[in-house]
């Protein structure tokens, strides 16, 4: 046997401690015979222990003897002249890491967007609480290696990224400032949103600002930005919209919400995605920095909040633009605001309209947290699929309704690329 | 004679074309890796490869037994073979190489090759993981293109392995999906290493999903089931073994290359974290280059059967950049001592989370 194949049947017993001899054959280049010839002939350094109980295992188990001795042993095998191994040696390799690479820092960043939107898929607020955990334990590391003072990554605060360099440039281009304040905040919101916890408008307002600057060339492109930015709009808008019907199982009806609006910035847009990522931030600035719902009878819900009780029974209502269009014309409403255009609308009901625009909530909001969709282009005709039902019953009262009804599902199906 | 294909996915013809190469492969599998090599450079060689995967194609689409195919193809081969050496322009260490190759196609058999490549591996991963080893069975697909859709002079690889999820409670499948009209001696070479990335990292998993971008399963385990593999590879083989390190090395490269897919970010991030972690036992504990390396071959194992959610095993890697945060530290040195179990580690990562 090589001096290098016996170090690597030494160091294998020191990692193990206690073994059977094919146990030790896997984690070293020799066979099992070689092995247990090793063992016995080791001056003892190993000890084979008594034959188990009878029905025990029937192999041999070997046991390190001394520790100590046997760490001795191997590297005194090491101290043997470096000839000696050289010639036996398999293919080496560095045993120490290189210092941190652009690959490794590019792919460490790309990792904590990649896990931050994949929380979208998530079902468990746990599972995303981790989630979140691992893409800014990469972000923190990705901030570490760019600050002008050098610390542990496990010690950077978010706030440090004021202290980064505006470009990092990466190889295959630069990735700014920007885009790390904007991840790092998609982290904070992501664990706020898990844990239930509420989160400053100003931090929603801030985020929504710089999702427009510029995030530099490195593998920034449409699809990714229309990514990151609709993961924001769902967090925004279940952070600023908690809905008893939003448990800890999904943040469907935000989705839904999120889908609209950037189907309607798109819209707007005429379909060029930066132009629509800086419409969208503009609404979500406006959304969150709008007043939250009150507690309304049964708890607030993500499409429907009561902001204000008024004299005479009124109330004035943040609801989906989507639920009044169904409403029968006898439930009057005075509309006061667009929230986000064509989504979210602020407007003033009396309460058998209040009562029936929270009732059509609750229905498509049950029926969206049990399900299995998770894009929001299925939850679209998922709740397509619902208000029509809805306008069903609606229709007693106004037959206009059926109408309405038809021309807002079809709106809402060419919203989710559904050819109507 | 087998008319019909031993793989239930597999047909009879799509499984001779298989065999026939695999065959040709095995019995020249001493002299394969230098094959390889001059076909990078000597266009005889490189077309007579070439012509080997057609002639495997064509016959087994003709003969109607195993047997039958596998002689004709050898038989095609050879004289062409033949043909090659009898060019007096042939150079001198060509027609040594071929000559060789010559004399050990006679001993090309009809027997599955496959197989007994996973039943090898078995051996060793199974004496790894000891009572949480789940017992094999190979299933062997076509797959219709190249698994990466690329240049073949740059990725020969054409071939890749699953364990489908989740497996049953002492049993798992292996899958190997083969591009059968890219299956060549480089892909043949791979297999070993596609077979052990799928025994270590997958068949004894305990955890609740599986998932082909976790920097655990994916990244971390993965360059653990690349030292064994270099640790195994002339215990599974002794003729195939070099040429089965030096490809698994040209496939990491291949496979780390590319980041731009979260597959490609999670291999590269946990991969960087076991360097990390094999770095930081060398310079705590002073230990040497192999002991540090199987230090972190052995917590990996370990964790691997810790019944516990793939999203947590995935944050623990990502914390693995020195210098580790004070808890991981202290964790990951009662683990050394033997105070701390894999689970227990594991526990810390939970309680630390933000």
């Amino acid at each position: 046997m090589s001096a290098i194949s016996r170090i690597g049947v030494l160091t294998a017993a020191a990692v193990l401690g206690e073994f059977t001899p094919a146990q030790l054959a896997a984690w070293c280049e020799e066979d099992v015979d070689t092995v247990v010839d090793l063992l016995a002939n080791a001056g003892g350094l190993f000890r084979r222990l008594p034959a188990a109980a009878p029905g025990g295992p029937a192999e041999a188990r070997w046991r390190v003897e001394d520790a100590q001795s046997l760490r001795h042993a191997i590297l005194a095998e090491h101290a043997a002249p470096a000839g000696r191994r050289r010639d036996h040696a398999p293919a080496a390799r560095p045993a120490v890491p290189a210092p941190a690479t652009l690959d490794g820092w590019m792919a460490r960043l790309r990792m904590a967007e990649e896990t931050l939107m994949g929380c979208a898929e998530e079902p468990s607020a746990q599972g995303r609480r981790v989630m979140a955990g691992t893409a800014m334990n990469y972000l923190r590391q990705s901030l570490a290696d760019v600050l002008p003072e050098r610390r542990p990554w496990w010690e950077v605060d978010p706030a440090f990224a004021d202290a980064a360099p505006e470009s990092v440039a990466t190889g295959t281009g630069t990735v700014t400032r920007w885009r790390l304040y904007a991840d790092l905040a998609l982290a904070r919101l992501t664990v706020a949103a898990a844990a239930g916890d509420r989160v400053g408008k100003e931090l929603l307002v801030d985020t929504a600002a710089k999702l427009t600057r510029p995030f530099g060339t490195s593998d920034v492109d449409d699809v990714w930005l229309r990514r990151l930015t609709g993961r924001f709009a769902e967090l925004t808008l279940s952070l600023t919209r908690p809905s008893v019907h939003d448990t800890e199982h999904t943040a469907a009806p935000a989705r839904l919400l999120s889908t609209l609006a950037w189907g309607r910035a798109m819209t707007d847009a005429r379909g060029d995605v930066r132009k629509a990522v800086r419409r969208l931030a503009q609404v979500l600035r406006a959304a969150a920095a709008s007043r939250s719902g009150t507690a309304a009878e049964g708890g607030s819900t993500c499409l429907f909040q009561v902001l204000d009780h008024l004299p005479y029974g009124l109330e004035r209502v943040n609801v989906c633009a989507l639920l009044l269009e169904i409403l029968p014309r006898q439930l009057g409403y005075r509309e006061e605001e667009q929230v986000v255009p064509g989504v979210l609308v602020t407007a003033v009901a009396g309460p058998r309209a209040s009562r029936r625009l929270r009732m059509y909530a609750d229905v498509i909001e049950e029926d969206l947290v049990q399900s299995n969709f998770t894009s929001g282009s299925a939850l679209i005709g998922q709740a397509a699929h619902v208000v029509q039902d809805l306008a069903v019953t609606g229709a007693r009262m106004d037959h206009t309704v059926l109408e309405r009804s038809d021309r807002a599902r079809r709106g809402l199906l060419a919203l989710a690329g559904v050819p109507v | 004679m087998r008319r019909s294909s031993p793989y239930d996915d597999l047909e009879p013809s799509m499984w001779r074309t298989l065999l026939a190469g695999a065959a040709v492969f095995h019995a020249t599998r001493g002299v394969l890796g230098r094959l390889c090599d001059a076909a990078e450079r000597d266009d005889t060689v490189k077309v007579l490869l070439l012509n080997l995967g057609r002639a495997a194609r064509r016959f087994s689409r003709h003969k109607q037994d195993d047997q039958a195919a596998v002689a004709a193809v050898v038989a095609a081969w050879a004289k062409e073979l033949h043909a090659a050496l009898d060019d007096p322009e042939l150079a001198y260490d060509t027609r040594h190489l071929l000559a060789e190759t010559l004399r050990r196609l006679d001993q090309a058999a009809c027997r599955d090759p496959f197989l007994p490549m996973l039943r090898a591996v078995e051996v060793h991963a199974r004496a790894l993981y000891g009572e949480h080893w789940r017992a094999t069975s190979l299933s062997l697909m076509h797959r219709r293109s190249h698994p990466r859709g690329a240049d073949p002079a740059q990725d020969p690889y054409a071939v890749t392995a699953m364990t489908p999820w989740p497996p049953g409670p002492t049993r798992a499948r292996v899958e190997l999906h083969i591009f059968s009209d890219r299956f060549g001696p480089a892909a043949y070479a791979a297999l070993p290493t596609l077979l052990t990335h799928e025994c270590v990292c997958h068949v004894p998993a305990r955890q609740d999903q599986a998932c082909n971008d976790s920097e655990f399963a994916e990244g971390y385990l993965d360059w653990v089931a690349y030292e064994y593999l270099r640790l195994w590879a002339m215990k599974l083989d002794p003729e195939l073994g070099p040429m089965v390190r030096k490809h698994a090395e040209r496939l990491r490269d291949v496979l780390c290359g590319d980041v731009t897919t979260k597959a490609g970010m999670a291999r590269q991030c946990g991969h960087d974290a076991a360097r990390e972690l094999e770095g930081w036992f060398e310079t705590e504990y002073d230990m040497t280059p192999d002991e540090s390396r199987r230090r972190v071959l052995r917590l990996a194992v370990e964790l691997n059967v810790v019944d516990r959610p793939l999203k947590l095993k995935n944050n623990f890697v990502s914390q693995l950049r020195k210098p580790f945060p004070p808890y991981l530290d202290k964790a990951l040195r009662g683990w050394r001592e033997q105070t701390v179990t894999g689970e227990e580690l594991l526990d810390r990562v939970v309680e630390a989370l933000p």
